[in-house]
């Protein structure tokens, strides 16, 4: 068992540092160099050069990667090309702070409701209830974040305006503040994210249900609710761990177009102004904790569902 | 002293000169005096929100003279030495009166008196040398210093507190013109290392809190010179996404926002909010090479440009918010404005491409690009009606990035976006031989004379015809399709007034409760 762990975690380092050889590779492919995007049409030669050695440009690539992941490993990202004063790091924490609350609004409302709803229309295959929530899941499925924002934003926003469209307070501002502000990003998120989870919930319950064991324990006259609570349930639950930690995962792009959408001054926004700017310390920084926070949602699910199910343990002994 | 080298010059905001930035007022002749009477009694007063587009993304300074600066903010804080009226001629604002030597190098000018800034200082001819050296100063980098290079900063004087002298390196007949740059607003002396985030000016209203990317907020500041202002405050929300501000309009977020022209729909299906659709000098256009094949024949330059149906332009590619323009850059509301009418001429352009060697048809290709929502609209367009005269366009489409770089001045036919500009400055920023700008390689010794002359000729109407010569020749001659140019779109509350015109002054907006 530990050595499967140890395992894991080799692996999910070895990935980590493809990605943030990709990451710096991406930022190097971009059409012209970084300096001439910067300076646009006011790029002399000699505006380009100086550029170029103050951002270290002349140096060659392999140099630039090393002396960058020997940084980021230290925790220092370097510092913001477009806030001169800024390190990268406290500029991510503060944004962070918003996303990390949004994210944990989505997931505490989300992971719970699509558990409830997906049981439900495991349960009770076929019938209305299923069909009703299966088609409303599949139509939130279908249409995209910024559709859902949108509609969301004309609902209760505009036509009955309960709550603020879009966000007009900072990263600063103290939570009861932002809290009002979460609330429709926070469903869009949930919407979109409960969609998918609760059909995963639901076609596991149903292989389970169709499986020989329950029809065994069927026969073997056992009542119903213990054979749905004792023995479909958590074997039907394990698979969707990974499902879930999948869809949390997913959030960290999805966050990206919410937050533009409602305005929301979270990571996904500074995400998509480090981009227009050819901030790339800042891209690289965000790129990178985007795999971080990927690779070890996906690590913390592997090793639950290992840890969760006797049966895969002793297979991969 | 702040450097600003490592700052992405955002380009449409680097272009977009003094014209177009912001409290340009409604004064008549010179000597005006100013309305000192407040519109609303200061009990009443609103506050007014609006959103600004973090167009620098949160690197945003309150320092008039950076490429970064705060663009909503600085209109309300400080004030030049001139505004523009509405014919497009210098006003006082700070200034009261100026004067030129007959040989227009020195200029002469009075500063208005009893004028203090936001902490109480009073404004004299000290402020004004100051801020013109801070412009100038090449550390600073501001792209005001080459607009004002013509001054020779050595012999600035100042022989009393209420009088200015600029003596100029060449003569410039419209040198009150080029203080309306923005980075000319006037700062007090020796806050340069702070302007940024001090904000303190001679302006309507004065600063109390200052967070780009969240809420900025500045006060009335009832000491105004012009008279108390109409509002009791405005609130500046940082929206990057337009979408976004069109919902924060409509869900009365905000009273008052730049819109696009899809949302322009939107807006006035709502009887509750006011679309303003402004006329602007701010232009499209597809630049010839007049030095590279085919477009070095004159004759092949001008039947590329009578191809074009201006007012079909306009519709399809601007909703109809815009303006036919004819193939020069100074725009309907410029005091020097030439209207060139220029409808399609098919049957000319035919026979001047017969004429150049091109009877069998003529095949160019057009590089583009989405660096402006209207790029590749005017090019699809373009292609269409180019093709009647038997001209192939193949459209090439090039990424963003690098563009300026890579493609703008390198190729021989490709699309660039301007903002607007004051007729004597963009003739001589792009299109004289030899200008770092010049994007259509066009060298003619006769316009570059022309506006040589314009500059020295003080009398008005003298000018006005040099310019206007230089304008009808770079129509027929140069190398530039202009076929219009675009319109400033605001959509306000209906609760708002005093933003219905293109050159409003903050001071008087109102807002009802």
């Amino acid at each position: 068992m530990l050595r499967l762990v140890i395992q894991r975690c080799l692996l999910a380092l070895a990935t980590l540092l493809l990605v943030s050889l990709i990451i710096f590779g991406a930022t190097e492919v971009l059409p012209g160099d970084v300096a001439s995007a910067i300076l646009g049409r006011e790029a002399t030669p000699t505006r380009l050069a100086a550029l170029r050695a103050e951002l270290g440009l002349d140096q060659p690539a392999p140099v630039r990667y090393f002396e960058w992941l020997g940084g980021a490993v230290r925790g220092d990202f370097g510092r913001s090309l477009a806030r001169p004063d800024a390190p990268v790091g406290p500029l991510i924490a503060e944004r962070m702070r918003v996303t990390a609350w949004l994210a944990v609004i989505a997931t505490l409302v989300g992971v719970p409701v699509a558990l409830g709803l997906g049981i439900g229309a495991g349960l009770f295959r076929d019938r209305p209830v299923d069909l009703t929530i299966s088609i409303i899941a599949l139509v939130a499925q279908s249409l995209p974040e910024f559709v859902i924002g949108a509609l969301l934003i004309l609902a209760f926003g505009i036509t009955w305006p309960i709550l603020p469209a879009v966000t007009v307070v900072g990263a600063d501002a103290p939570l009861a503040a932002l809290a009002p502000n979460l609330i429709l990003p926070a469903a869009t998120l949930v919407i979109v994210m409960t969609a998918y989870m609760l059909r995963m919930v639901r076609t596991s319950l149903i292989d389970v249900l169709d499986s020989e064991y329950i029809h065994m324990a069927t026969l073997k006259g056992l009542p119903h609710a213990r054979i749905i609570a004792a023995h479909a349930l958590p074997n039907a639950l394990l698979p969707t761990i990974n499902a879930i930690a999948l869809t949390v995962a997913w959030l960290i792009g999805g966050v990206v177009v919410v937050e533009t959408v409602f305005n929301l001054p979270g990571v996904g926004r500074l995400m998509v102004s480090a981009v227009e700017d050819r901030d790339l310390p800042l891209v690289q920084a965000l790129g990178l904790l985007g795999a971080v926070l990927y690779i070890g949602i996906n690590l913390l699910a592997d090793l639950a569902t290992l840890w969760l199910s006797p049966r895969l343990r002793a297979m991969q002994r | 002293m702040p450097t600003f080298d490592k700052i992405p010059l955002r380009r449409r905001t680097f272009v977009r000169l003094a014209l177009t930035s912001g409290v340009l007022g409604i004064a008549s002749a010179c000597g005006q005096q100013p309305s000192a009477e407040p519109a609303t009694a200061p009990s009443t007063r609103g506050t007014l929100r609006l959103a600004h587009t973090l167009e620098w993304a949160g690197k945003e300074v309150l320092g008039p003279a950076s490429p970064a600066r705060f663009f909503p903010a600085v209109a309300l804080l400080y004030n030049r030495l001139v505004r523009v009226d509405e014919q497009g001629r210098p006003a006082p604002d700070l200034a009261t009166s100026w004067e030129a030597d007959a040989s227009a190098t020195r200029w002469t000018f009075r500063l208005r008196q009893g004028v203090t800034f936001h902490d109480g200082r009073p404004f004299t001819a000290a402020d004004v040398l100051y801020t013109t050296r801070y412009v100038m100063d090449p550390a600073l980098e501001s792209p005001g210093a080459a607009v004002l290079d013509i001054i020779d900063v050595e012999q600035l004087q100042a022989p009393d507190d209420a009088t200015v002298i600029f003596t100029l390196k060449q003569p410039h007949a419209d040198f009150p013109l080029l203080l309306l740059h923005y980075s000319m607003y006037i700062i007090p002396t020796d806050s340069g290392p702070t302007i940024n985030t001090s904000g303190i000016g001679t302006g309507p209203f004065k600063l109390q809190q200052f967070n780009a990317e969240g809420t900025t907020i500045v006060v009335a500041n009832d000491a105004y010179w012009d008279g108390a202002p109409g509002l009791a405050a405005v609130e500046m929300v940082g929206i990057a996404d337009a979408e976004a501000r069109t919902a924060a309009l409509l869900a009365d977020q905000i009273d008052y926002n730049d819109i696009t022209p899809e949302t322009a729909a939107l807006v006035r299906q709502n009887a509750n909010y006011v679309l303003n659709a402004l006329p602007s000098g701010d232009w499209l256009v597809m630049v010839m090479r007049a030095d590279q094949e085919p477009f070095t024949d004159p004759r092949v330059r001008l039947a590329l440009k009578l191809v074009v149906d201006r007012a079909a332009m306009v519709q399809t590619v601007l909703s109809g918010f815009g303006q036919a323009a004819g193939d020069h850059p100074v725009w309907p509301g410029d005091q020097y404005y030439l209207p060139v009418e220029r409808g399609a001429d098919v049957a000319r352009a035919r026979q001047l491409l017969a004429e150049a060697g091109h009877a069998d048809g003529l095949s160019v290709t057009l590089y583009t690009s989405n660096i402006d929502a209207y790029m590749i609209p005017m090019c699809v367009a373009y292609q269409q009606m180019a093709a009647e005269a038997g001209i192939t366009v193949t459209l090439q489409q090039e990424s963003a990035d690098g563009y300026w770089n890579d493609i703008w001045m390198q190729v021989p036919f490709c699309c660039s976006s301007w903002g607007e500009r004051q007729a004597d400055q963009v003739l001589n920023e792009v299109y004289r031989s030899g200008a770092s700008w010049n994007e259509t390689f066009w060298q003619n010794a006769e316009f570059d004379g022309l506006l040589d002359q314009a500059r020295r000729e003080l009398d008005f109407e003298r000018r006005k015809a040099l310019y206007q010569q230089a304008q009808q020749l770079l129509a027929d001659d140069g190398g530039a399709i202009i076929p219009f140019f675009t319109n400033d779109l605001s959509a306000a509350h209906r609760r708002v007034k005093g933003v219905d015109r293109r050159y409003f002054d903050w001071a008087r907006v109102t807002i009802e409760a």
